[in-house]
């Protein structure tokens, strides 16, 4: 058995933009808000203050009103090649996050393009959380079907 | 009340994590015999057991004068589900963020947009 499979996770993707353009995405707050989080979230309050030790601040409200606030630390910024973040959501009276992980980004130019590899490492999650997660994955299934719409209606064009 | 016990920081640990994965590999063993198989001393490994025992990763039975330890295969399971839920998660992360990278790429290139960049291919 092979423990590390259950509490570590990578996964790649190519997108057709350039890496400092994909980076951007990660480290600009009005780009960041738009995507980080369950389609049905909207996302308020997002400060991002890149450097490292600087803070991730981000509000994710779900569509019942439930603020789900994330919080993280830069630890390794080097742009636009990679990026290193530690953080947390599910946020305790004293404000421990109750889910933490440390996530590496990595960005690889390929030929224009840009190969991203996502590494995260799950630190803790506290039991009786399946709950609301799975409230938040009914969220992002809500997104995705959005996204096959939208592709749907691109491949028709 | 005893807090309840953190299954990812119970298994953050090296030498808890061999624990399991021996114990995975084993029907069950005596406390006895997980000590032999380590370097460290016997109260430092009955540590590591009942942190694993608190996060009910694992199992213990008394019999006689000995403690039988197994692993907690619905805890197993549990991880299997979240790590599946974790996958997942990610993967709409970035389908969300494929969405945007290509909104905002055909607004800063005009009409042009993805067209462009097949013509410069």
């Amino acid at each position: 058995m092979q423990i590390d499979r259950l509490t570590e996770l990578t996964i790649t993707r190519v997108f057709k933009q350039p890496r400092e353009f994909v980076f951007k995405a990660w480290t600009d707050p009005r780009l960041f808000a738009k995507w980080w989080g369950p389609g049905m979230f909207t996302n308020s309050a997002c400060e991002l203050d890149v450097r490292p030790g600087g803070e991730i601040r981000l509000d994710m409200v779900a569509p019942d009103g439930t603020v789900y606030p994330f919080r993280g630390v830069y630890d390794v910024i080097a742009e636009p090649e990679k990026l290193v973040f530690t953080g947390g959501s599910f946020l305790d009276e004293a404000g421990h996050p109750q889910l933490e992980s440390r996530t590496t980004v990595l960005f690889d130019d390929v030929d224009g393009k840009t190969k991203l590899t996502v590494h995260t490492v799950i630190i803790k999650a506290v039991p009786g959380l399946e709950q609301p997660l799975s409230g938040m994955q009914e969220g992002w299934m809500t997104s995705l079907e959005r996204l096959e719409r939208v592709l749907t209606q691109y491949s028709n064009e | 009340m005893h807090e309840p016990a953190d299954i990812f920081s119970a298994i953050a640990d090296p030498t808890r994590r061999s624990i399991l994965e021996v114990l995975a590999t084993h029907e069950a063993l005596a406390a006895s015999d997980i000590y032999d198989r380590y370097p460290v001393s016997p109260q430092a490994i009955s540590r590591h057991l009942r942190i694993l025992r608190e996060a009910q990763l694992v199992i213990v039975e008394k019999k006689a004068q000995q403690r039988i330890y197994r692993i907690n295969p619905s805890a197993i399971l549990e991880l299997e589900n979240w790590s599946a839920g974790l996958r997942k998660r990610w993967n709409q992360r970035l389908d969300a963020l494929e969405k945007v990278l290509d909104e905002e790429w055909i607004k800063t290139r005009g009409n042009e947009g993805l067209e462009g960049r097949h013509d410069a291919d």
